[in-house]
């Protein structure tokens, strides 16, 4: 049995810190065989963000689809039963309450998917000029890259709006080639990890020698801290940055653990009022 | 050859680089030199994806011209247009802050 403990907080590296090496622990567990069991304890979770729940979904429905039987331990909070139910945790859900899209796992036909969780945006996230918009921006780049340069067998994405909190929080997560290894693929060098995600924010592409390539991650960085006051984070391998709402970066070396893949977990502020994004993008 | 209805033959939103591909073949393979796109109902263009079209049109002996064309999709093409060759970040990187162990 795998008991889970996520400290109670409203910043996702923690969590995510925290859900990494437990995943780390768990991986050793099911290395053994295909058809392995596992037991997991969520009795113990206290509160657990949309990020740390699509990490750790995304585990799972792998685990499944490779055939090992995932046993669950229901959280003691109903308040965290009632939550992870509304985001369709572990599987996905048809029901879509307004507040969230919820966890949907996808193999391939990236942008019916994503076509999805559009027409979800436009009935149910605010509807301040431009936001909608701006959020489709980010997200349909993020899907652009899984699609041509991870190389992924399976991705999950979910997004969740804390109206009262003021921000929306959108987490796309593959099991890729990763950036530094897709960097490596390409013959681009850099020392750690977190250098190539850097990189990669910076505009740095593996098809460099095609016109109009490596914008999605800056425009997107910008619009994300500049336009809408929000933070990014990107964990691939075993790097990580993390861009705040003032545009600072902060680098990590994953210490112990990997990401078998990548995650990019975005806060949206909700602004009041309508929202230019062209600076941004353009 | 009338207007080819490209949210019906993709979808309202058009996301992906790849996404586009089979639409460009199908235009490719029609028999008419003189193609019109119809943008009806096309609610968003990403900017990979709005790239990708205005590069397929420019390599094309097919003679290409859109209607109804939301302003969302017309001021996404002009944006990505009209931008520079090197993405900005690149020549003038943001500082990075602080490096971590995690």
């Amino acid at each position: 049995m795998h008991p889970l403990h996520l400290i109670d907080t409203d910043k996702p590296l923690q969590q995510i810190k925290e859900m990494l090496a437990f995943l780390e622990n768990i991986k050793h567990e099911t290395g053994k065989a295909r058809s392995a069991k596992i037991e997991l304890d969520l009795s113990r979770i206290e509160w657990i963000l949309p990020c740390a729940s699509l990490l750790l979904s995304h585990r799972i429905s792998e685990l499944r689809s490779e055939g090992c039987k995932v046993d669950i331990t229901a959280p003691r909070s109903q308040a965290v039963v009632n939550h992870l139910k509304q985001i369709g945790f572990p599987f996905g859900n048809e029901d879509r309450p307004h507040t969230c899209f919820p966890i949907c796992h996808f193999r391939n036909n990236v942008p019916q998917h994503l076509n999805e969780m559009f027409r979800f945006i436009d009935q149910n996230f605010p509807k301040v000029e431009n936001y909608q918009n701006g959020l489709k921006y980010v997200l349909s780049e993020l899907a652009d890259n899984l699609e041509q340069h991870s190389a992924f067998g399976h991705a999950t994405v979910m997004a969740q709006c804390f109206e009262k909190k003021g921000y929306i929080d959108i987490g796309i997560m593959d099991n890729g080639i990763t950036i530094p290894g897709r960097f490596e693929k390409s013959g681009i060098t850099f020392n750690e990890d977190f250098e190539a995600v850097n990189l990669a924010l910076n505009g740095k592409s593996t098809k460099a020698q095609e016109e109009g390539r490596g914008w999605g991650l800056p425009t997107t960085s910008e619009l994300m801290s500049k336009g809408f006051k929000g933070s990014l984070l990107i964990i691939s391998r075993r790097g990580a940055v993390d861009i705040s709402t003032s545009g600072a970066r902060n680098l990590y070396k994953l210490k112990d653990e990997s990401l078998s893949g990548t995650l990019v977990y975005g806060r949206f502020g909700i602004p009041r009022q309508k929202v230019d994004i062209t600076p941004y993008t353009s | 050859m009338k207007p080819i209805e490209i949210a019906k033959e993709l979808d309202e939103a058009l996301i992906t680089r790849k996404s586009l591909l089979p639409f460009f073949k199908k235009i490719e393979n029609a028999p008419a030199k003189k193609i019109v796109i119809d943008f009806s109902n096309v609610s968003f263009i990403s900017r990979s994806a709005a790239d990708e079209y205005l590069k397929h049109k420019a390599r094309t002996k097919k003679n290409i011209s859109e209607i109804h064309m939301p302003k969302v999709v017309s001021s996404m093409l002009k944006s990505v247009d009209s931008a520079d060759e090197r993405p900005f970040l690149e020549e003038n990187p943001p500082k990075a802050a602080q490096i971590f162990l995690l």
